[in-house]
């Protein structure tokens, strides 16, 4: 009878948090509208592959040979080209970005090549942008070296004396969006566990119904249950849609198991959730629940769980930090297990971390809880 | 609309009470100045897409001396950390299934007999498809030391004249590249610089959307309205608190990214500033948008940050413009951030000149003022 009293009061608080969440517009925004919207922007819009370069072309040289060189670069699918009159206007359409980079043929480069002497050419690239640089750098020689096979004579391919090839398993075509859209997912839980939640406790006191719920018999267990539940409830569904989409629409595969993306998914949830009530006790107010959560669950996760920036390449100061992350070990798993499948052996310790950072976190959010109760 | 009579007095000192609001207590006091900072120094470390400390696993069954060159040249290399040996190749799956090491470079027992007898000498890379980003940047690393050591092998050396060779200089042609503006393509020059506009949009949004939506929630707001002040001058006065702390952050940012980081300051100061005022603005008014639609704190946080999120992805802060998909490239021109990001791109990298900074602020200045225009009639409204 009393363990059944105990249930009821927990599911008379659970349904309370649930109405709140559904009467709230912001709930359907964090749960529905946000994780569309990013997974929308990891999968289309967000690529770290090149898209059309703009390339000016200051031919100074004007002959046959000149022109079929930049010509090969106007049918080339990277480059997008136009013609620069002078250097001035090269150095300006590269500080005003109107271009990424400029191909200067100099003027004696026909003459040379009629001559069989060397044509000179020279390449400036934008560096601000380093990623599109080394792009335009590697494309243009590539452009510039089959032109040369084709176009000038005793230029025919020859084979390189090492000749690399190079196989990129778990994802053939090294497309960027399956290394990105487990990380999107990542981010998307982080939002409804630690963002959302931070929220909770930290609402109750600023409205003051914080002292109506301690008037009541409610013990801290049933109170932190009834906090948990509702939210760990919908950041799993929310997770589940993530993934029908994408593994429908952004075709990443998904070659692991689902009983153990639930378990990871659980994991993971109950630690954000616990990082995000931990906040909302410390905290006096929304505001300051709100940019907590922002500045240590949603910025980190996007750019401290390896979501974009590659883990193993920062200061190891900034490596020990990662580790810190319930996010990291979440990124890793999870991308493990849609790209490559089940693997204990990565698994295991991510587990492992992820519920110690669950305890911890859920333990002092018990122990402030009553504290709290008591300042009351 | 007609412009209502404004008076400076009122706004100013409803201006006053904001900025008191905001530093009285403590622990917000705490929230606008110290995450800001701690994140310029986080992010100036962490966010790199330059890749480094990569491990290598070898599968070496050729005992020639080829092979070990290159293997030599990779431990050489200040990108790869650390080189395994593994002896079968049922090893490899295990290796990078735990993510041992960023790739597995193979040589079979052909390899350095091929390249003495100046036969074409195959070498297999297989790489982590799930860090596509940095295998691919590191196979650019490889590809150049592979290259180094395929000069100096018989068949390079018995073709010297006409031979091509994979990034190299062509005989008949002779190329040569040069990155302006930041010549070692340090990828902190790009960060750091967009890093000002992310914070202070941010900032902008959620210090003017809460302030709004607090007062509707604690029950202020209504006290505020039945002041002297005009719904129009109580907007604008909201609007000032963001801008400011924007300001102040985007000085320290400043500070910190030319003095702390080494990044150049090559453009105009002054435009810098017209322009962070100008984009704190926009940024406020679409605060104010969202906190005129959100009746508590939470919606109005989780407003700003559903509309703030996503302008920061596609403003060309992270990633270039250009590579987006064209709907999403003319969709952006919507964006106050984008055009901010080209104006800090230019004053600090590239000095940027005048015409194309007025172009970029004249966009700004539109959005600012269409914003700004649209949050005042919707306050009104709900006012």
């Amino acid at each position: 009878m009393a363990r059944n009293l105990w249930l009821e009061q927990l599911g008379a608080l659970i349904s309370k948090e649930f109405q709140e969440i559904v009467r709230d517009p912001s709930s359907y925004l964090v749960a529905g509208i946000l994780p569309m919207i990013f997974l929308l922007l990891f999968g289309y819009g967000i690529t770290l592959d090149a898209g059309i370069l703009q390339l000016g072309v200051l031919n100074d040289s004007g002959g046959e040979k000149s022109l079929s060189l930049s010509t090969d670069f106007a049918h080339s699918p990277w480059f997008n080209i136009f013609p620069v009159k002078d250097l001035d206007e090269a150095s300006l359409v590269m500080r005003d970005s109107r271009a990424q980079g400029v191909l200067i043929i100099r003027e004696d480069f026909d003459r040379e090549l009629a001559r069989g002497g060397n044509g000179q050419l020279l390449l400036v690239v934008d560096g601000s942008e380093p990623n599109i640089a080394q792009f335009i750098r590697n494309y243009s020689e590539g452009l510039i070296n089959s032109w040369r096979q084709t176009r000038l004579p005793g230029g025919e391919a020859q084979s390189a004396p090492i000749d690399m090839q190079m196989r990129y398993w778990y994802n053939p075509a090294a497309k960027s969006e399956r290394f990105l859209v487990p990380g999107a997912i990542t981010v998307i839980m982080t939002l409804i566990g630690t963002l959302l939640t931070s929220l909770v406790f930290a609402r109750e006191k600023e409205r003051g119904t914080m002292e109506a719920l301690i008037a009541t018999p409610v013990t801290r267990v049933q109170l932190l249950l009834g906090k948990l539940i509702p939210y760990f409830c919908m950041g799993m569904l929310s997770m589940c849609f993530c993934m029908l989409a994408a593994v429908t629409l952004f075709e990443v595969p998904f070659r692991g198991s689902v009983w153990i993306l639930l378990l990871l998914g659980s994991v993971f949830m109950l630690s954000a959730l616990g990082q995000g009530l931990l906040i909302s006790v410390l905290s006096s107010g929304q505001l300051v629940a709100a940019e907590a959560g922002l500045f240590t669950g949603f910025l980190p996760a996007l750019i401290l769980s390896g979501f974009v920036f590659d883990i193993d390449s920062m200061e190891p100061a900034m490596q020990a930090l990662t580790k810190l992350l319930p996010a990291t070990y979440f990124n890793t798993s999870l991308r493990c297990l849609m790209l490559a499948g089940d693997d204990w052996e990565i698994f295991g310790p991510c587990l492992l971390f992820m519920a110690i950072l669950a305890a911890v976190f859920l333990g002092l959010v018990y122990k402030k809880l009553v504290k709290r109760l008591d300042d009351q | 609309m007609k412009l209502p009579s404004l008076n400076f007095g009122r706004i100013l000192t409803i201006v006053r009470k904001e900025l008191l609001v905001l530093f009285s207590n403590r622990a917000s006091r705490i929230l606008i100045i110290v995450p800001p900072l701690a994140q310029i120094v986080i992010f100036g470390w962490a966010a790199t897409l330059e890749v480094r400390n990569v491990n290598v696993v070898a599968l070496n069954n050729d005992a020639g001396l080829w092979s070990r060159e290159i293997l030599h040249r990779i431990q050489g290399s200040p990108t790869f950390t650390s080189l395994r040996h593994i002896e079968s190749e049922n090893e490899i799956r295990n290796v990078l299934d735990n993510q041992e090491a960023l790739f597995v470079i193979v040589f079979d027992e052909q390899f350095s007999r091929r390249a003495e007898k100046g036969e074409p000498a195959e070498v297999q890379v297989i790489l982590d498809g799930r860090r596509s980003n940095a295998a691919q940047i590191a196979v650019g690393y490889l590809n150049q030391i592979i290259n180094g050591v395929a000069l100096d092998t018989p068949l390079a050396r018995k073709m010297a004249a006409g031979m091509l060779l994979p990034g190299m200089s062509l005989p008949g042609l002779d190329i040569r590249s040069r990155c302006w503006f930041n010549p070692n393509l340090e990828f902190r020059w790009f960060f750091l610089p967009n890093l000002i506009g992310m914070l202070s949009l941010m900032l902008g949004l959620v210090v003017t959307g809460l302030s709004v939506a607090r007062e509707r929630e604690v029950g202020t707001f209504d006290q505020l309205l039945v002041s002297p002040a005009t719904p129009t001058e109580i907007a604008l006065a909201k609007l000032v608190p963001g801008c400011l702390v924007g300001l102040a952050h985007g000085t320290i940012f400043l500070l910190i990214t030319v003095f702390g980081f080494g990044v150049p300051f090559t453009g105009s100061v002054i435009l810098l500033y017209v322009a962070m005022l100008v984009f704190a603005f926009s940024a406020g008014g679409i605060g104010l948008m969202v906190s005129s639609i959100s009746s508590t704190q939470q919606q109005a946080f989780l407003g700003a940050f559903t509309v703030g999120v996503p302008c920061i992805l596609i403003s060309g802060a992270v990633t270039p413009v250009i590579n987006m998909p064209m709907f999403l490239q003319h969709a952006s021109q919507l964006n106050p951030m984008r055009h901010f990001t080209v104006i800090c791109q230019g004053v600090f990298l590239k000095d940027i000149s005048i015409y194309a900074a007025m172009i970029n602020l004249g966009k700004i200045a539109l959005i600012s003022l269409v914003a700004v225009s649209i949050a005042i009639w919707m306050f009104r409204r709900r006012a």
